[in-house]
This record gives C-alpha cells, structure tokens and sequence, in this order.
C-alpha cells in the first residue's frame, strides 16, 4: 500500500508540472494585452508601457517560467494584475463562497443520489423507480444553468421565497443559508441523478447476488436484505463520490455566474475576461490540487477494496 | 432504443429541414417587433432584435449539433488512434504516452476547455477543437484498455502469427472487437458535448454572434427570464431532447450488447 | 429654557426618525471597479464609487458647469499660467487634516506616469506650490484651459500627503476626504460605505452606501420592484417600459455625453474615400440603432453629442438615405462583393445588438459585413490599440468635460484608431488647446467638428438617454452630468 500510495504521489506531480506548464502556455496564447486593460483605454502609450514593466511583463517568457515556478514553490502565486493584491489572498477571500457553495451541493448531491438510487433498486419496476428514471433523464439532459434559471423563475420571480441573487451583506448563517440553496440544488441536480443511475445499478447488481437470494430465498425479513446490500454496495459508489466531489469546483464555475455569486468560479472568468494571468493560474492551481486530491483518494479507495487495482 | 432513435430522428429533421419550414430568417431582424410575445406568426415570440426566437432554436440546433458531432469525431479518432498506437508498440511508446494523457485527464475537463478556447478566442472551429482535445485523454484510455485485452484474443493472437503487420492487425482484428462499448461513449460523448457548448456559450466563450447556438440562443433568453420565460422554454426543450436521444441509444446499445443488463437503466 | 426646550425637542426627533434599523441605501450596478485608487485607473466604473470616498478641487455641478469643491475659490493669471487655488478646511478620514502639502502630493503623483495612466493631461505643469497651508499655486509652460476639466474628473482627487510617502495601497484601503468612509469591498460582491459625519460640506443624511455588483440587468430590475435595492445604476431597452408604469419605482432618463459611433478604420481600401465613408452613414438609420439597440437617444452628425455647447448649431445628422448611399458607393466604384470585418467588443451587449442592426441595414446597400465579437482585451490590444485589425467597430466614446479629451489626436492619422487623416484639423486642435479664450476656443472646436461631419471617419449614431431608477421614496440621488458618477451626498430615504 505505501509503494502504491508512493508512485501515485510521485505521477501526481508529474502530472501536476504538466498541467502548470499547459495553463502557462495557454496564457501565454491568449489575444489581448494585460498592459493596456490595466492602463485603461485612454492610457498614452508610456502609461501602458509603464504598466507593462510593473507587471512584470517586459521580461522574456522563458524568464517568466522560471520565476513563476520559483514563485509556485514558495506557496507564491504572485500578484493579481487587477486587484494589485496577491492571489493567495484573493483566493483566501473568495474559497469560503466557493466552498460553502460546493460542500452544500455535494451533501445535497450524495444524500439524494445514494437515497433515490437505493430506493429505486431495491423496487425496480415500481412507480417510485420509474420517477426516479424520471429524474436522472432530465437531470442529466440539460445544462445545469438552464435549471438555474427554472429555480430562479419559480422560487425567487413567481413565488419569491429566496434570494434571486448569492450573497448576503451580512446577517449570519440563516442568510448564508437561504442564498446558498438555489445555487447549491442547482449544482446538485446533474451530479445526484449521475450518482442515483450509479447507486441504482450497483443496487441492482448486488441484489441479483447469490447470497442476497439466499437471504430473499429463506424469507429473511426486508431489513436484512436491504443492510446486506447496503453494506455491500457502499464501498463501490466512493470512488465516484470521490471524483464528483473533484469535479465540483469546475461547475460552481457556471453557477455563480447565474446566481451572481462571489466565488473563485467567478473570479477565474473575470479574469480571463481581464487577461490577469497570475489570478487564472492561481485558480487552476486550486481547481487541479482539489482534483487532483480527490483523484488520489478514489484511487487509494479502489485501492482498499481491490488488491488488483494497486497493480495497474 | 427505440425511442432514442425516434427522438433523434425528430430532432434531425428539425434542425436539417426545420429552417425551411419557417417563414422566418434567424438572422433578419425586425424592428417593429421587438421582444414579442408567442404568437401564430413567432411561435417563441421574438428577442430583442425583433428575430424569431423558433427560428434561430432550429438554426441553432444546426450549429449546435455539428459542433458536438464533429467534436466527438475528432476527439474519438484522436482518443483511438493514440490508444491503439500506445497499446500496439507498448513499452517506453506506451508509458510516455500514459504519462501524457493522465496528466490531461488530472485536469478538470471544463476548465480544460474553457482554456483552450480562452486561448483560441470564441468560434465554431476553436470551440470544436477545445472540447476534441479534452475529450481525447477519456478515449485514449479506454481504447488503450480494450486494445490490450483484446491483443491476447486467440484470432488476433493468430492474425500476427500468419504475419499481419501492426496497422492491419490493430484496424481489422483488434478495433472491431469493442466497436460496441466505443459507440455507446460516443453517443454519451456527444450529448456531453452538447452540454458543455452550451455552458460555453452561456459564459460568453463559445461560438460567437450573430450566429445562433442553442447556447447563444439561451444566453439571450437569460437576459429575458423575467419578462419572456418562453424564451428560455424553446431551446432548453430542443437541446435536452437531443441530449436525451442521445443517451438512450447508448443505453439502448448497451443493453444489445450486453443482455444481462436488459431491464435495467 | 428655550435651549433646553430646543435640544429636548431635538433628541424626540432624532430618536424618532431613527426608529428601527440605520438608513442603508442599496444600489445595484453592473460595473464594479477595478481599484479605488483614483489616480492610478481610468475606468469610469471606479471613478463611480471613487466620487463618494474622495474630494476633487474642483467638481461638475448638476447643471454641468465646475463648481467649486476642496478649493473654495480659485484665479488664473492674466497669459493662463498662474493658476492659484484657495483651499477649504477639511478632514481626512485617518483624521489627518487637508492642507496645500496634500494637493502638491496629490497632483505630484497624478503627474508621474508610473502611477497614473492620465498622467499627460498634466504635463504642462511646471511647479507646484504651497503659498501658505490653505493656498496653493500651479505654474504652467503655457496655458491650458483643460486643465480645470481634468481636476473636476474622478482622477483629481485628493489624497494625504503622509500615506502618498507612506506608499499606502489606496488601491484597496482608499482613504480620502469624502462625504463615505470606506468600509468593506468583497469583490463581485459589494462595496460597502459609511456616512463620513465629519464631511467638511456636512454629513450626509444616510448612514451607510451599499453598491452591489449585479452584472444582469433582469436581476437588477428583479431587485428594484421588490423593494431590495434602492436605486439600479442602469435600465436595459427592454426593462423601460416595466418600470416607467409603475408607481413605487421612479425611472430617470438623461442625455448622456456617451457619443455612439460606428468607428471606420480610414486606411482601409475603399474606406479611405471619403464618400464611401459618407455613402456609410447614410445607409444607416441612425435613429432605429438608438431606439433598438440603445433604448433612445438623439442622433448627431459630429463627434461631440448634441446639446453640447461646443458643437455648432449647425451640423446636422447625416439623415437616412439609402438611394444616395448606393449612388455614392457606385461613384466610389466599390466593387459588388465589397464585404467588411466588424469586430464588436463582447461585454458591450449593446453595442454587438447595435453591430448587428447596421449588418442587416448595411446589406440593404449591397456592403456585406463580417461580424466577429472580440474580447474586451482583444478589442483594446488589437482594434483600439496594436494593430488596430478591424474595418468598422461599433462602441461609444465616454463623455469629456473638455473637448481636448474627446477630439485630442484627431485628425493625425497614427494618433486615432480610426486612422482619420486631416492635418487642417491637427493644426486648428493645438491652437485650440492653448487658446485662454473661450470664444476664440470654440470657434476653433466648431472647426473641426465641421470636418469631423464633412469627411466624417465614424457612421455616427448619437447619444443614448442614460436610464436609472430608484424606489420612490429614495430622494436626491443623482449622476454626474458627463461623467456619469453617482451622486449620495443629498440622498434621503423616506
């Protein structure tokens, strides 16, 4: 397990300098120039120069590289082109949208999807499976957004029992509350019917195991059963809880912008918007560490569960 | 299957045929009927150019599919050609080709894409080729899996033995023998691809206007959710149809091919 | 006895006016500053918020005209060059008082290109000097007449002179003598301002500003009937209608200084003829890209929006006139598959809706026209600046107190994004820019403005109404004419 554990860490951060070198390059790529949006449109061509050198942008590429990893290293990630203020205390400021948003869809996600895919699997073919069917259809056949909109137009417009936009001006964890639900059922919606299909066929699997229809066979009560397949079935669906809870951060992206909500999603399209290199890099950064991390840990749980899994 | 079939065949026809049956062009403006209301002459009323927000659902439902298609070929070709390369040389070939994919993989697919076209600038070709290469590490790995398995097949063991060269042994022996779970990725591809246009275009960094997208088309109608919710209704119904189409012609081939799982969904 | 009566009295009135919670005025706007430095941005959007946190010498009236502000009064020498200031008595919000040392520091710092980005607006100052504490004097190489316009902008203002030395982040801790004290700024979130109680022109009645940063209009709207916001900074074409019939909501259109032109890149074949550039305007109803695109507004015929004083009564729209557009263009001998590169700035919605009008009336005259939508960054690096890569752009030049601002460069063809080429108007510009007299000035602007019409490098629209609204018991809250700043210092709440 610790040589398992040791090679996954040691390809992670190959990995890990790859992806940093392709966000690089990719800013590298982008049309427009950083200099003149600080600068401003009415900007003389010294003032934009003048920017130019405080950004540091006179400097050749390869010398950026350079220094930007020395910078990375050092838990730097430099300093926002916009705001003028470090990234890492941009990114301080806005996690806690981001994160209460994302912890608040992914409870919302795995409490629904394991509850609605268990149900459903144990009662194939009853009118409850097929509502659930339902669901994970549409769930899964629209953009998130575009529900955030029916959320929006029912709950905040028609009948205006919440916020129509993310964040209070104070007023403590009710009001957090209140504006995070839309957002978060919004986010939850695709992820829990992705997770219910998934409960529900592993469900369905175990069910169908000869152990499960000896308990069934010998008339054991419905309780048994479902601890029986409950307990098997569970060690499965964490590696793609895992990898959902990863790719969380790259939806929140979408969603802020309908709810208007101040997160590092927000942030990251602003800034590419604004061509401030320092903060996309500093939100890639974040947005691949987490996924990274949760990555490692759907491999170590299918590691856990299957001994063959710690070959490959 | 049956239903995906019929689904898609409806919304084919829409988007190939339905321009014409619209007296309406998707880009030409009128000015004395702006924001409309639905009515007999706009179905889904107008936008605020006076265009006929039916008319560029099914314009765009053209732009929308060809992107999400065309993508999907090319992230597939892309996805299996490196798969079959890395499974067929193996050794150094196949370990450099892994690092490479996995590294892409690690990287969340959205941000990946949004990236690559914030690079590329907004566009139907740029857009295509951001969302090919973000698919392409999913297909490398899942074609590399198959191939491998399948280089140990008794026939295909045989095809190398009577001296079938690598290219011949990998297109005609070892490709076909998972053409089916490759399918059933495509489609579930395709319909991803759908989406991820969409949200592109909703954050302003997809295909460009005046060209009608379904995600163009939902862009404008946000700005109009308060006012003309009917707006929004059209394309979110043409693009979740397709979507759903989709997904159930790989369920649909994914029971052929696999009995067992009939039944199930 | 009277006083004591009186003050009695006074305390029952406080105490029942502020009955329930302090007054907190929300406004929602889509435009979020880039930084509260005022001397080192140039976005209108921060000079929005920067308005209610610092102090200017001087400041636009509601009339238009310059009034006085930190200076109370102010003289110029008899040649132009000896501007002398007298200086009022106020307090920073760090409670430091505001002397002459602090406007030296100030405008030093204004005129050092590392920090401002408008730093040449002041490059005819010589020497500045403090006379005594509350006098200061300005020496100039030559007369500048602007130079009262660029210190009633957002950039003039005034800031301590010990944190300037201190190297202070004003950028994100702005202190100033404004009547709002900074308080707390979550970005795409809101900026939060308290009432200064010690505001040298009094405090103001409100007791704290929320602006809130709402990109979508809808919402905005949304917010405003159901009572959450105050006052929104900006009404979409769509929304008019809504808010002008409804009683609670009051909705407030003005003529705006923003001029909206189609910007004609003059060095491209066929564009460098005038009367193709002419043939252009004709073809374009400039009133219907107001109506459509921009919810109303007054066309023009120049580079300057109507009813501005220095544009000459008469010069006139061009007017609509397909037939002579296409009698033009064949003169011009523009070939039959003529198709021009529209590049429209993507976060302007209006101005890609208006791009798209003038494709369609354009087609009408037989000019096809690309449209490609470009980034905000693309738009200023590529089409506005750098290559300028582009054959007709759509966007609106902000309005100018002075009319150097808004005309400087015209007329040299590398100056200009549209590459407008006319050395008659280079000449009469920088006449114009050292001339005292206002009369002798305005006959010069009018000058070029007359060519800016006859050989015109714009397909000119006009300007916009600028739209806000606010509930209807808000009262006193207005935008700078021209600058479009916001305005809480006289707002109450009823």
């Amino acid at each position: 397990m610790v040589a398992f554990l040791a090679r996954s860490l040691a390809s992670l951060a190959v990995t890990f300098v790859m992806v940093m070198t392709l966000v690089f390059v990719a800013m590298e790529a982008l049309p427009g120039d950083a200099a003149m949006l600080r600068s401003g449109i009415d900007a003389s061509a010294a003032a934009t120069d003048a920017a130019r050198r405080e950004l540091g942008l006179d400097a050749p590429v390869i010398v950026r590289y350079a220094q930007w990893w020395g910078d990375l290293v050092r838990g730097d990630l430099g300093d926002s082109f916009r705001e003028r203020r470090p990234v890492t205390t941009i990114l301080v400021e806005r996690l806690p949208v981001t994160g209460a948003l994302a912890l608040a869809a992914f409870s919302l996600s795995v409490v629904l999807g394991l509850g609605l895919g268990f149900l459903a699997g144990m009662t194939p073919g009853s009118r409850f499976d097929r509502g659930v069917l339902g669901y994970t259809t549409i769930g899964l056949a629209l953009p998130e957004f575009w529900f955030g909109f029916v959320l929006l137009l029912v709950f905040a417009i028609a009948w205006p029992v919440l916020p129509l936009i993310g964040l209070p001006d104070g007023g403590g964890a009710g009001a957090w509350l209140r504006h995070l639900t839309l957002p978060a059922i919004t986010l939850a919606i695709p992820r829990a019917a992705q997770l219910a299909r998934l409960t529900r066929a592993t469900v369905l699997e175990h069910r169908q195991a000869d152990w499960v229809r000896t308990v069934r066979a010998k008339g054991g009560p419905a309780s048994l059963e479902f601890r029986h397949v409950a307990a098997n079935a569970s060690p499965g669906l964490f590696a793609p809880i895992a990898l959902e809870a990863g790719g969380l951060l790259t939806g929140t992206i979408v969603v802020e912008q309908v709810f208007g909500l101040p997160g590092v999603g927000a942030m990251l399209i602003g800034a590419i918007g604004a061509r401030d290199v320092p903060v996309v890099q500093g939100a890639t950064v974040l947005a691949v560490l987490v996924y990274v991390a949760m990555n490692l840990l759907a491999d170590v749980a299918l590691a856990a569960g299957d001994p063959r899994a710690r070959e490959a | 299957m049956q239903w995906g079939l019929a689904l898609a065949t409806l919304v084919l026809f829409f988007t190939i045929v339905g321009p014409w049956l619209v007296p309406h062009d998707p880009l030409e403006p009128d000015y004395r009927a702006l924001y409309a209301a639905p009515s007999f002459m706009h179905l889904l009323g107008t936008d605020g150019l006076g265009r006929d927000v039916f008319a560029r659902t099914l314009a765009g439902g053209r732009v929308s599919l060809v992107i999400a298609l065309t993508a999907t070929c090319v992230t597939a070709l892309l996805g299996t050609l490196a798969g079959l390369v890395a499974a067929q040389l193996g050794g150094r070939w196949d370990a450099a080709l892994v690092r490479i994919f996995d590294a892409l993989l690690a990287f969340p697919g959205f941000l990946l894409v949004l990236l690559v076209v914030a690079a590329l600038g907004g566009g139907t070709v740029q857009t295509i080729l951001a969302l090919g290469v973000a698919g392409t590490p999913l297909y490398f790995r899942l074609v590399r899996g198959f191939a491998r398995t399948a280089r140990d097949l008794d026939h295909v063991q045989a095809a190398r033995a009577i001296g079938a060269g690598p290219l011949r042994t990998s297109l005609r022996h070892v490709l076909p023998t998972f053409l089916g779970p490759l399918t059933v990725q495509l489609a579930t591809t395709a319909a991803g691809f759908l989406l991820v246009e969409a949200s592109l275009s909703y954050l302003g960094l997809g295909v460009s206007l005046p060209t009608p997208t379904w995600g163009n088309v939902l862009q404008d109608a946000r700005a109009l959710l308060m006012r003309q919710p009917w707006a929004a209704l059209g394309p979110g119904l043409a693009l979740g149809m397709s979507t759903l189409s989709l997904q159930l012609i790989a369920d649909g081939i994914r029971d052929a091919l696999d009995p067992k799982r009939n039944g199930t969904w | 006895m009277n006083h004591v009566v009186r003050s009695a009295l006074a305390a029952l009135l406080a105490t029942s006016l502020s009955i329930g919670v302090a007054q907190d005025l929300v406004m929602a706007t889509s435009a979020q500053p880039d930084m509260l430095d005022p001397h080192g941005t140039s976005a209108t959007s921060a000079f929005q918020s920067t308005k209610s946190i610092y102090d200017t010498l001087v400041e636009v009236g509601r009339d238009g005209t310059i009034q006085p502000l930190l200076a109370t009064s102010w003289s110029i020498s008899d040649d132009g060059t000896v501007w002398t200031f007298d200086l009022a008595e106020a307090t920073f919000h760090d409670g430091t008082p505001f002397d002459a040392d602090d406007a030296i520091a100030s405008l030093n710092r204004l005129r050092d290109a590392d920090v401002s980005p408008k730093a040449e607006e002041f490059t005819a100052i010589r020497e500045i000097e403090a006379v005594d504490a509350r006098t200061l004097r300005v020496m100039l190489d030559q007369p500048t007449p602007a130079l009262l316009a660029s210190l009633a902008s957002g950039w003039g203002a005034m800031l301590p002179s010990e944190k300037i030395a201190a190297n202070h982040d004003f950028a994100n801790e702005p202190i100033g003598t404004g009547a709002f004290m900074f308080d707390e700024w979550v970005r795409d979130g809101y900026l939060r301002l308290t009432a200064n109680p010690d505001y040298f022109k009094g405090a103001p009645s409100i007791d704290s500003v929320t602006l809130r940063f709402v990109t979508d209009s809808a919402v905005q709207v949304q917010g405003l009937l159901s009572g959450d916001f105050h006052v929104i900074g900006g009404v979409a074409t769509a929304d008019l209608a809504t808010i002008a019939n409804r009683d609670d909501v009051t909705l407030v259109q003005e003529p705006s200084g923003t001029v909206l032109v189609t910007s004609i890149n003059n060095r491209r074949p066929y564009l460098d003829d005038a009367r193709v550039r002419q043939a252009l305007n004709l073809a374009v109803d400039a009133q219907t890209v107001l109506d459509v695109a921009y919810g109303g507004g007054t066309m023009t015929g120049s580079f300057m929006e109507p009813g501005n004083p220095w544009l000459p009564s008469d010069v006139e729209p061009y007017g609509y006139d397909p037939e002579r557009a296409r009698a033009l263009l064949d003169e011009a001998g523009v070939p039959d598959d003529w198709t021009l590169d529209m590049a429209l700035p993507q976060p302007y919605e209006v101005h890609v809706q208006a791009g798209q009008i003038v494709q369609d009336m354009l087609a009408d005259v037989g000019v096809n026209v690309e449209i490609r939508v470009v980034e905000w960054g693309v738009w200023l690096g590529e089409v506005y600046r750098g290559d300028r890569d582009f054959d007709l752009t759509v966007i609106g030049h902000t309005g100018k107190l002075d009319p150097t601002g808004r005309l400087g460069g015209y007329g040299d063809p590398d100056a200009t994004y549209v590459g407008w080429d006319d050395p008659t108007s280079v000449s009469l510009l920088s006449e114009a820019a050292a001339e005292p007299d206002q009369t002798a000035r305005a006959a010069l602007y009018g000058e070029v403005l007359h060519r800016l019409h006859d050989t015109t490098p714009f397909i000119y629209f006009g300007a916009s109404n600028r739209s806000h609204a606010h509930r209807a018991n808000v009262e006193g809250f207005w935008m700078t004419p021209l600058l479009d700043s916001y305005d809480f210092r006289s707002v109450t709440v009823q």
